[in-house]
């Protein structure tokens, strides 16, 4: 029970959700899934206001890539037509966050809101170069990297995620690696890498790491060690050779220096198997 | 606040649900819940788990507001002491219950999971008790009591 709430409303569009959040600026918060507020009750909130009447519910193939609703569980997303995209990488992330009984409450809208950084999915979205739509009376869509490199929390605190689009891959190869504790824990270092390649040679390289324990970092300087090369064993050496110490830290569950070095085996890893599911179907 | 919804396929309102309050606390407020003792409250040990129109979820972690109008399902579902459904005598048959903290969820889920692939393998069986703890019994027991019944001709659940 939390008793410091006082309503709790159901609007049934998101003009009415974006109304009622102006009405109780400061003082309201949106419910999709509801976990994270029943884990973690905030006593500063007196009114919820519930996203389940809005038809956010919704995974669907458009031209500009994979659209997913904002009100959409990961158990739902995973038994959807979008489970397939990366070759089913998504599909089998997905089946590795914690258990089948909070995917069906977690929502894609509750990761993307939270953004915490230990995030499995994160890594992945931001990878994919996947774009947000946010509602504030009208939509705006916008690259999800720049909306968490602006002040994405001051953009949620008056508009609501209506979905996020994922862009077609159909020339890319992605791979994906988690180290944690137990399986249903949340990971303490994860890496996603994306390459699309042309005629042998890498033309777009795509790779972040997560949980280091910060929010998901690019690694940009390993990837610029890539484009232009072809996919072999020395270009994923010099690969793992660029990765740089500093972008891992020390928690209480890992220490940097391990971190760094599975940050290594996780890039060697990956493209590794790329390289291989290239193999394979070439 | 006033809670309009169906539960065990039964319309059911609650006239006094207090807006931050869980499901698993209103559950238990109405005498819909009969275990007495706290749960893990985070929706990792899998106990209060209830269907949510047909989909397993932690009660704990869902606000009693949001199933208005939709359709809750509890282990009174399933049977009663006097009436128990096949797959709580399969349960007993294998000693799949001990201390049966963890039983309702258990059953819950594999119901749900049978209704949905009446022929699951052990891997799919596993998969959908993997969110649910048991200190007792190791958890092979009931994993062969769903495959006992999974072995079953359609509809015989």
């Amino acid at each position: 029970m939390q008793p410091n709430i006082t309503d709790y409303l159901q609007p049934k569009s998101l003009t009415e959700a974006i109304a009622l959040m102006a009405t109780h600026t400061g003082r309201s918060a949106l419910v999709g899934g509801g976990l994270d507020l029943s884990w973690r009750p905030r006593q500063d909130i007196q009114i919820l206001i519930g996203l389940d009447r809005i038809p956010l519910s919704y995974v669907e193939w458009r031209p500009e890539g994979l659209v997913i609703g904002a009100g959409t569980t990961l158990r739902e997303l995973a038994e959807s037509k979008g489970s397939s995209f990366l070759n089913g990488l998504l599909s089998r992330v997905l089946d590795r966050i914690a258990t089948p009984l909070l995917r069906a409450v977690i929502t894609v809208g509750g990761v993307l809101a939270r953004a915490y950084p230990w995030s499995d999915l994160l890594p992945i979205f931001l990878g994919c170069n996947a774009h947000i739509t946010l509602f504030d009376g009208q939509d705006h869509t916008i690259p999800l990297e720049s909306f968490y490199q602006g002040n994405s929390r001051q953009l949620l605190a008056h508009s609501v995620i209506r979905e996020l689009c994922l862009p077609p891959h159909h020339e890319s190869y992605a791979a994906y690696q988690r180290f944690g504790r137990l399986q249903i824990d949340i990971p303490l270092l994860n890496q996603f890498s994306c390459l699309t390649l042309v005629e042998e040679q890498i033309e777009k390289a795509s790779l972040w790491l997560g949980a280091r324990p910060g929010f998901p970092l690019r690694l940009s300087e390993v990837e610029a060690v890539l484009l232009g090369k072809p996919l072999n064993q020395e270009t994923i050496r010099d690969a793992v050779s660029a990765l740089s110490p500093p972008l891992v830290g020390t928690d209480f569950r890992l220490s940097k220096d391990y971190r760094h070095h599975l940050a290594g085996v996780f890039l060697r890893r990956n493209l590794t198997e790329i390289w291989s599911q290239h193999a394979t179907i070439i | 606040m006033q809670l309009s919804f169906r539960l065990n396929g039964s319309a059911t309102q609650w006239e006094d649900v207090h807006p931050g309050e869980n499901l698993l606390e209103a559950l238990r407020r109405h005498g819909c819940w009969e275990v007495k003792g706290n749960n893990c409250t985070h929706g990792e040990c899998g106990a209060c788990t209830i269907l949510l129109d047909g989909i397993p979820v932690p009660s704990c972690t869902v606000f009693a507001a949001r199933v208005e109008g939709r359709n809750v399902d509890t282990i009174r579902l399933l049977g009663d002491p006097d009436h128990l459904h096949p797959l709580q005598q399969a349960f007993l048959r294998h000693g799949a219950v001990q201390c049966g903290y963890c039983i309702p969820g258990m059953l819950l889920s594999a119901h749900a999971l049978l209704v949905r692939n009446p022929h699951p393998n052990r891997e799919e069986i596993k998969q959908s008790l993997s969110g649910h703890l048991c200190r007792c019994t190791g958890y092979l027991q009931q994993i062969e009591a769903i495959e006992e019944i999974a072995g079953l001709p359609e509809g015989a659940e």
